[in-house]
């Protein structure tokens, strides 16, 4: 019931392994060479099965952005999403949060970097602002639990070959 | 362990102490509910725990498992709705008293268990939140979520075990007198 000594060398080893795995994660996500990153939207279908759908892609070792899908269930009165700007470089999708005083769904607005190979939630209303309050990411994926929209990155084999090239 | 003998007055003080240790594991609970720093929704420090622990070691699994599945339960209904939350505490409840229960057979501190408690926690709702919030991406926040449970799963240890120590050590000396 007592700590005993083998406990207290049992911590410290776990300890160890803990702390040192957040900083490998840590620099993983930092120094995350990614070579694109994908917004994503996902909802629960009529059959109760979680599904996610890719809106777009930012492509960052060609440089382009582009739209995969039309955003499924969003309701004609609120337009078509995504939209893509192309000059301030931002991408705007609908969350599922709803604003209780003007009763809609919010929009989210992230930010992509090509140069810096980085996404930014930008914009967004949640009720602990999570997702935005993550910052830039460049690696790690930024979920944004009550809007059920998240960008995740990939690195793929073949573009670290055509970067060598 | 103590020795808990079945006459009346010991079955009494047993349901008394039970049901302070919950409504002092329901306050906690949502004291810590309100300590949103976590970056997961349903993320709790474990606080609640602790009495988790404390009933474990005194009385045993049976007892823990039932105060850690009341306090989530009463918790969600003070809370007003069974959300997303409610599900990963469960999980997490469980999961965590069910490990801690099994650990402590072989002979470990209490500090150890409870460390070894508060990660199986953090495991347990980040794979319930898999399925109730649906997005897989959740796991990564395992890594910045398992060190702080270990920092707080040694935090509750000590204290658990001063507390436990304490109320041995007061029982003994109720039975010598």
């Amino acid at each position: 019931m007592k700590t005993s000594k083998r406990d207290v060398l049992i911590i410290v080893i776990i300890a160890i392994i803990a702390l040192s795995g957040f900083l490998i994660f840590n620099q993983i996500f930092k120094n995350a060479n990614s070579s694109k990153a994908v917004v994503q939207y996902w909802y629960t279908n009529d059959n109760g099965f979680n599904k996610t759908e890719d809106l777009v892609e930012v492509d960052f070792v060609n440089k382009k952005v582009k739209k995969l899908n039309e955003q499924s269930h969003v309701p004609g009165e609120y337009g078509k999403y995504p939209i893509i700007n192309e000059e301030e470089q931002l991408i705007t999708v609908l969350g599922e949060f709803i604003n209780e005083e003007t009763n809609k769904r919010v929009e989210l607005v992230i930010k992509y970097d090509f140069n810096e190979k980085s996404m930014q939630i930008v914009k967004e209303e949640s009720p602990r602002n999570i997702c935005s309050k993550a910052g830039i990411s460049f690696g790690k994926p930024l979920i944004c639990i009550p809007n059920q929209v998240k960008v995740i990155f990939v690195t793929t084999e073949e573009d670290v070959d055509g970067v060598i090239q | 362990m103590l020795t808990v003998s079945y006459n009346k007055n010991n079955k009494i003080k047993k349901m008394v102490l039970l049901a302070n240790l919950t409504a002092a594991a329901i306050i906690l609970n949502i004291i810590e509910a309100q300590l949103e720093f976590l970056p997961v929704p349903g993320a709790r420090l474990g606080l609640a725990n602790l009495i988790t622990i404390v009933v474990l070691y005194m009385y045993g699994f049976k007892e823990g498992f039932l105060v850690t599945i009341l306090r989530v339960f009463i918790v969600a209904l003070l809370s007003g709705r069974l959300s997303q939350t409610f599900w990963m505490s469960m999980a997490g409840g469980i999961l965590s008293v069910s490990a801690m229960g099994l650990l402590k057979k072989f002979k470990m501190g209490i500090v150890l268990v409870s460390l070894l408690g508060s990660i199986f926690h953090q495991i347990g709702q980040i794979v319930a939140g898999i399925y109730v919030i649906g997005a897989t991406e959740i796991l990564y926040y395992l890594y910045i979520m398992i060190p702080i449970g270990v920092v707080t799963g040694i935090i509750n240890g000590i204290i658990g075990e001063k507390l436990i120590l304490n109320l041995k050590n007061k029982e003994e000396n109720d039975n010598n007198a």
